[in-house]
């Protein structure tokens, strides 16, 4: 019996196993990449990072799968009948005598009983099926209902905030309790806090929570404002800041003052 | 003779040995595959485990030439390879004739070696490794299929000469013989003590079968991967520094292989198998290794130490 069918038939198992083997790593890579998504989405971060975890998964668990399923050894561990006559007729094709030709002969009648669904584990399957489904259910409820648990974005920005330490500086001399001021040139507080009122505000509606029916809408009332102005304007100075507290303590009342002002 | 016929002759040879030898299963394979591999064995048992009588069933169930070297210390190499004589003629001529020693058959039992002194022993470990007697200057060749059964009493050392290494390492397997079960023994009894009946042996296999099957052995094809499987557990007895002192050397690897493609043509399989490396690997390994002070010390011996190089 000539060597050729026996080449050909190996190289049909292999084949047959390598695609069953991407398919397989092709789900894996699929379930990693909702199972990623409905984590970042839950963190708040950009959804498409799943692509390059599971690109990366994929890649990885592909390559090292299809290194072990190229042996023939896992064709007989799914195939017990023709355990260890697999790899000994693949190592002998170039050899030619009796006992390998008939050898041949009984594995080639061996593999036909050889079927695809011994290479498919039906169970894992319908596992990653149901965990597909599941987590493409959980991935529209949270986008509907809007569902954080995490800004990790903002929860990164606090971390470095108390990285850098409590904002002002407190010494304390030697002496006790004597207050230094953290002299800043305006009496009034700091100026950045004053100037936030000027800032634009940001804000992101969400379309799926937006109760807005447009039917309902009434046109925008007339309002009446009263131009009348006071007649007289009086300007006095508050002399009382001064008057009632001693002196040696003005300073600290100040300072007291400027921290609400930045705090606030 | 066919491959499918191989079989048959094996199951009806091993049969007939067990009309006569109770048990022993396992020694009777191995001599059996010692046979197939064309190497020699020796068998190791206390006194009375039936080593003489199962060489004496063998070669009776083997259509060759079979003679019994009783090994003394007063032996000589000359009493094993032979000698030349003077012979008379007719006419009153005197012509030296070589007479062959019994060294010159197809199966040899040299019983209790170790009796023998090196020198002789020397004289039949030559010819099995070469194959050939050198007498004076001229060299004989030994007739095919060769193969020495040699059996050794591991008690009663004194005065003996146990084989250095490097000789044992001629043989291919170390067979231990072992007792036999109580059953076993109750009917080696209704055998042998009752009324003795001559067991009638018919040779089961004729020489130029056994050299077909000897070539048909070496054709059993084995996989890269059990090959490996074999040469790493033979490296390993070189590894195992804590309780081997001295392992198995490249002979054993190439001995292993032989031995299990031995064993699979007799379990009529056309493959190697791992089970036949496993299997094979107490009776080639337990000669090749030197234990340590270490294992001496643990009360190991060597198949203690192989069965764990096994798991």
């Amino acid at each position: 019996m000539p060597t050729k069918p026996i080449i050909a038939a190996l190289q049909e198992v292999r084949s047959a196993v390598m695609q069953i083997t991407l398919f397989t790593s092709l789900l894996d890579a699929l379930v990693v990449f909702l199972i990623s998504a409905l984590v970042l989405i839950l963190i708040t971060l950009p959804w498409w990072y799943a692509f390059i975890i599971a690109v990366l998964y994929g890649v990885t668990h592909t390559v090292r799968n299809m290194k072990r399923h190229r042996n023939l050894a896992y064709v007989e561990e799914k195939v017990p009948e023709l355990q260890e006559q697999l790899i000994t007729v693949a190592d002998t094709t170039a050899q030619d005598n009796a006992i390998v030709e008939s050898l041949r002969q009984d594995v080639l009648q061996g593999m036909r009983a050889i079927k695809t669904s011994y290479f498919l584990s039906f169970g894992r399957l319908t596992r990653e099926l149901i965990t597909l489904a599941v987590v493409a259910i959980l991935i529209i409820t949270s986008a509907a209902h809007n569902i954080r648990f995490l800004d990790i974005g903002d929860t990164l920005r606090d971390l470095g905030k108390l990285a850098q330490g409590p904002p002002g500086a407190y010494e304390l001399s030697g002496e006790g309790l004597e207050f230094i001021e953290n002299l800043s040139e305006d009496i009034y507080g700091n100026k950045s806090i004053a100037e936030l009122g000027s800032d634009e505000l940001q804000l992101q509606l969400t379309p799926m929570l937006s109760d807005i029916d447009i039917g309902k809408v009434k046109p925008p009332e007339s309002r009446e404002f009263k131009s009348a102005l006071p007649t007289e304007i009086k300007a006095t100075t508050d002399v009382s800041f001064q008057e009632s507290i001693p002196k040696g303590y003005q300073r600290i009342v100040k300072s007291y003052f400027r921290e609400i002002a930045k705090t606030s | 003779m066919k491959l499918e016929d191989a079989k048959k002759t094996f199951d009806h040879l091993l049969h007939e040995m067990s009309r006569v030898i109770v048990g022993m299963d396992e020694v009777l394979k191995q001599m059996v595959v010692s046979l197939l591999t064309n190497s020699h064995a020796i068998l190791e048992g206390y006194p009375g485990l039936a080593k003489t009588l199962c060489v004496k069933t063998m070669a009776q169930l083997l259509s060759l030439k079979f003679s019994r070297i009783q090994n003394t210390p007063d032996l000589m190499p000359s009493d094993i390879t032979g000698t030349y004589i003077i012979e008379e003629t007719t006419g009153g001529k005197r012509t030296f004739k070589f007479q062959p020693g019994p060294v010159f058959a197809n199966i040899i039992l040299a019983d209790e070696i170790n009796r023998a002194t090196p020198k002789t022993q020397s004289a039949l470990l030559e010819a099995m490794q070469e194959r050939q007697v050198t007498v004076g200057n001229t060299t004989f060749k030994l007739e095919e299929p060769f193969f020495v059964l040699a059996t050794q009493n591991p008690i009663e050392q004194e005065g003996t000469y146990p084989l250095p290494e490097a000789q044992s390492d001629r043989f291919l397997f170390k067979i231990r013989t072992e007792y036999p079960t109580y059953d076993q023994e109750v009917e080696i009894v209704n055998r042998y003590a009752e009324e003795e009946k001559r067991v009638s042996l018919k040779p089961a296999v004729s020489r130029d079968e056994l050299i077909y099957l000897q070539s048909l052995t070496r054709q059993v094809p084995i996989a890269t991967d059990i090959k490996k499987y074999a040469v790493s557990l033979v490296t390993s007895t070189r590894q195992k520094k804590d309780l081997i002192e001295y392992g198995a050397s490249p002979r054993a690897s190439i001995g292993i292989v032989l031995a299990a493609k031995g064993r699979a043509l007799l379990e009529g399989r056309k493959y190697v198998s791992k089970q036949d490396i496993n299997a094979m690997a107490l009776p080639v390994l337990r000669h090749r290794i030197i234990l340590s002070f270490e294992a001496e010390r643990q009360n190991l011996h060597e198949d203690d130490v192989i069965k764990q190089l096994l798991k």
